[in-house]
């Protein structure tokens, strides 16, 4: 296991390396002088020729492409990403302020979808064609088919204004959390429940399902510990990509409960051509995916030991 | 992120949303829940809580981290002279002004003047605050140097700009030209002593700014206790607090849903005079100066005919605008505005000065000239898509096949750097009482910014000698007339600047709010009026 492990962590730096270099390439890419863009904001008349190469100097823009990648990457190897050239500080600072704001809706958010998905979809394949399941299967089909911002504001209109139990938007009560982490975890519920009742159907129809239930092995027993725990696997893989995405920004849900969470940070960033922080914050979201997947792979080996096997 | 962020959705379609959310919200409340009318007695409790945008320190603008009332208009720092709602200048932290020499003004101080802390305001203090602004670059204190300002006495001093300017006194109302006492640092310091009628108490970025009362105000004291603002990035998550009573008050409520509110039992609109104008530049030549299509001025003055702008106030814009000739709010020009007259509304001379320039059409199809169809590309980056729209289907009702784009603030900016386009359609703000600021600014042969060069008549007309004498216009009429003169020039004669329509700055509150009084000028809003009602 720890010869995985450290083969897996391994072959994470290349693929490190790789997204440190899109990052690079892809914020210069974006039309508009940094320069110009960051000085006009801060001066009241467009700023002078002296003052933006002034700029360009002190922020490096000048230099060569390679000069500015080694740079770059010679900062992630020390733990930095760079220094906003809006705000003037350190941007893995200004990414840490406003992780937690997201992860206070992200994670309650991703263990509610996975609960209810994970139940529901168990059910609905145990029960197949029951009513329970048409009708799971129909409010998922309904779910998958309103976009987050009608789901946002209809929870809103219900919730808050017509029922009055919840405040529309804003921070400071838990209150405030229940709409936001609502939204999100009933726009993934309906896509991993399918995915797990379509997941447990197959293995429910596997031989050594039916000797275990042959066997005599009680209902329940076969359900969740034969058959639930390989049909997990192709949900964990799944989840751990929306545990992902939730973790890294969720702009749209962050815009509307006016929650200031790492998502509006960077599309303030992309606006204003703060390289810094754009190239950072494609760092920090390519490292969470490439952990999250580490540790998708190996809650996988953990679930089926062919994988490890395989792996060796 | 796999999600489209909210910014990067159009403004129109935002406004359809909107209006979508509020007619939702509206018919699940059957329409029920307000009061009716209320009255002018004050309540027991005068809190006001105000909804507003993105929070403009931490905005998708940049960090601005500027003054507490800056862009925010929180009322806590004031300057020496304010701008009235008529866009005159009234008196404020200064008593009076004078000018005394070619190029000074002498600001006197009045005793009864106090910080909050209650010190008294001195021209130290004054000197210190322009010092301090000039030091900060971040600030940008342009027109004003290290030795521009000068204490006479205690209550005396002296501004001289760094270069012949007597515009001094309308633009130093600008808020970003606050009264501090000496040492204040209000770029590191989110609770600035400063002499308006409001402190701050409180400021979570992105959340809320929470302003008390001044006790030690030296004006007319203020009628609230407090005013908290709420920063809502999402139009329609602010309207709808605003229906649910999280907050009593919206300012700047999109014109799309202006009808979604408009007799909502218990919610009252309120609309300021004009205080922008949208219009279109029209790009003249290139960053290298290469004459463009639009250098022709029959062109530019065809593409202004094309545009019906009654109908375009009473229709896109739902009456909600007024109908304009000036690039500036005509308020400001006095009683020289009608000087301006605009290029009228006349499809026919739109296509008799394009035949005239070698523009002919087949039937209803686009224009040519010699095998090549007459396009031109119009950019925008924050206008509703529907007022770009209109003007995309005026010029092609004329035979101009107009080409759209929206572009972010970045590509916005290199477009207008470069010249990249014909039209450009944006509203920008009069936050001063230069009436020649805007033309000073955009078209003027000396500004300093890129795009002048594309847009500007150009050193040596008769538009860039006006706006040259306005910088040296010794008193208000002398200064409105010119200015009057280099607009008339600027759009009748140049066609430089089509304008559009007049824009209202547009407020919802709830009918227990009284005595607000929406400014026109998006940073010079005051609360101190403003009370609840019981």
């Amino acid at each position: 296991m720890t010869r995985y492990v450290l083969r897996r962590l391994l072959a994470l730096v290349p693929t490190w390396l790789g997204i440190s270099l899109a990052a690079f390439v892809l914020a210069g890419l974006a039309p508009g002088d940094p320069a110009q863009l960051i000085l006009d904001r801060q001066f009241d008349e467009p700023p002078t020729e002296a003052q933006l190469q002034e700029f360009r100097e002190a922020n490096g823009l000048d230099d060569p492409k390679a000069v500015q990648y080694g740079r770059f990457v010679l900062g992630l190897f020390q733990g930095q990403l760079g220094t906003s050239f809006r705000s003037g500080e350190p941007v893995l600072n200004e990414l840490v302020e406003r992780v937690p704001t997201t992860l206070t809706i992200a994670l309650p958010a991703f263990a509610l979808a996975l609960t209810i998905a994970v139940t529901i979809g168990v059910l609905s394949a145990v029960r197949r064609n029951s009513f329970m399941d048409h009708g799971s299967r129909l409010a998922a089909l309904m779910s998958d088919s309103v976009p987050t911002f009608v789901l946002a504001y209809a929870l809103i209109i219900v919730l808050a204004v017509q029922a009055g139990l919840l405040p529309v938007a804003g921070r400071g009560t838990w209150q405030h959390l229940v709409l936001p982490v609502l939204t999100l975890a009933l726009g993934t519920t309906a896509s991993l429940m399918r995915l797990t009742r379509s997941s447990m159907l197959e293995i429910l129809g596997e031989d050594y399902v039916r000797t275990a239930r042959a066997m005599g092995f009680p209902s329940w027993s076969v359900i969740l510990r034969h058959a639930l725990r390989n049909a997990l696997l192709p949900v964990v893989t799944v989840a751990g990509i929306v545990l992902a995405g939730f973790v890294t920004g969720t702009v749209i849900v962050e815009t509307i409960f006016a929650l200031p969470g790492v998502g509006t940070f960077v599309v303030d960033a992309i606006f204003a051509r703060d390289y810094p922080v754009i190239q950072g914050f494609v760092v920090f979201t390519g490292t969470v995916f490439l952990l999250v997947n580490l540790v998708v792979d190996l809650l996988q080996a953990a679930l089926d030991p062919r994988i490890r096997l395989d792996a060796a | 992120m796999s999600i489209r962020p909210a910014h990067l959705t159009s403004r129109r379609s935002r406004a359809l949303t909107t209006c979508l959310v509020l007619g939702l919200a509206a018919t699940a409340c059957g329409g029920g829940g307000g009061s009716s009318g209320g009255s002018a007695e004050p309540a027991a409790k005068q809190e006001l809580r105000v909804g507003v945008a993105a929070d403009p320190w931490i905005d998708d603008e940049g960090d601005r981290k500027r003054r507490p009332n800056y862009p925010l208009n929180a009322d806590v720092c004031e300057t020496l002279v304010r701008l009235g709602t008529d866009y005159s200048l009234e008196p404020m932290v200064a008593k009076s002004w004078e000018l005394v020499g070619d190029n000074t003004y002498r600001f006197t101080l009045d005793k009864a003047r106090t910080f909050s802390d209650g010190s008294p305001v001195t021209a130290e203090a004054v000197k210190a605050s322009i010092d301090y602004t000039v030091a900060k670059p971040s600030i940008g204190f342009s027109f004003l140097g290290p030795e521009s300002a000068k204490v006479v006495d205690d209550q005396t001093v002296d501004v001289t700009p760094t270069k012949p300017n007597l515009r001094l006194v309308e633009q130093i109302n600008h808020p970003t030209y606050a009264v501090l006492p000496p040492g204040e640092d209000p770029l590191n310091d989110p609770k600035p002593t400063c002499t308006g009628p409001f402190q701050v108490a409180d400021y979570a970025a992105q959340q809320q700014l929470v302003v008390t009362r001044n006790d030690n105000y030296w004006g007319e004291k203020p009628k609230l206790d407090k005013i908290t603002f709420r920063f809502f990035p999402d139009d329609a998550t602010r309207l709808l607090a605003l229906q649910n009573g999280e907050v009593d008050l919206v300012t700047d409520v999109p014109q799309g849903v202006l009808s979604t509110l408009e007799g909502r039992p218990g919610t009252k609109i309120e609309k300021s005079p004009v205080g922008s104008v949208l219009m279109a530049y029209v790009a003249r030549r290139t960053d290298a100066g290469v004459p463009k299509l639009l250098d022709d001025v029959r062109l530019r003055r065809a593409v202004a005919a094309s545009i019906d702008t009654k109908t375009f106030v009473g229709g896109v814009l739902a009456g909600n605008a007024e109908k304009v000739s000036t690039v500036a709010p005509p308020a400001i020009l006095g009683d020289f505005a009608d000087m301006v007259k605009g290029v009228p509304y006349d499809k026919a001379e739109a296509g008799r000065l394009l035949d005239e320039a070698g523009w002919t059409r087949q039937g209803e199809g686009v224009r040519t000239k010699d095998g090549a169809p007459l396009e031109v590309s119009i950019i925008f980056s924050r206008v509703d898509l529907s007022n770009v729209e209109f003007v995309q289907a005026q010029l092609r009702a004329v035979g101009i096949d107009a080409k759209i784009k929206q572009l972010d603030a970045g590509a916005y900016r290199k477009a207008l750097d470069t010249g990249d386009y014909d039209l450009d359609i944006s509203q920008p703000n009069q936050n001063d009482a230069n009436p020649a600021f805007l033309m000073a600014l955009r078209w003027y042969s000396q500004a300093t910014s890129k795009n002048a060069k594309i847009i500007a008549p150009g050193a040596g007309t008769k538009f860039d000698d006006l706006i040259t004498q306005t910088l040296s216009a010794k008193d208000d009429t002398t200064l409105r007339r010119t200015a009057a003169e280099a607009m008339h020039e600027l759009v009748d004669v140049e066609v430089g600047g089509i304008p559009l329509s007049g824009n209202y700055r547009i407020y919802a509150m709830n009918d227990k709010v009284r005595g607000v009084q929406i400014h026109p000028s998006g940073t010079n809003q005051r609360w101190a009026s403003a009370f609840m009602a019981k």
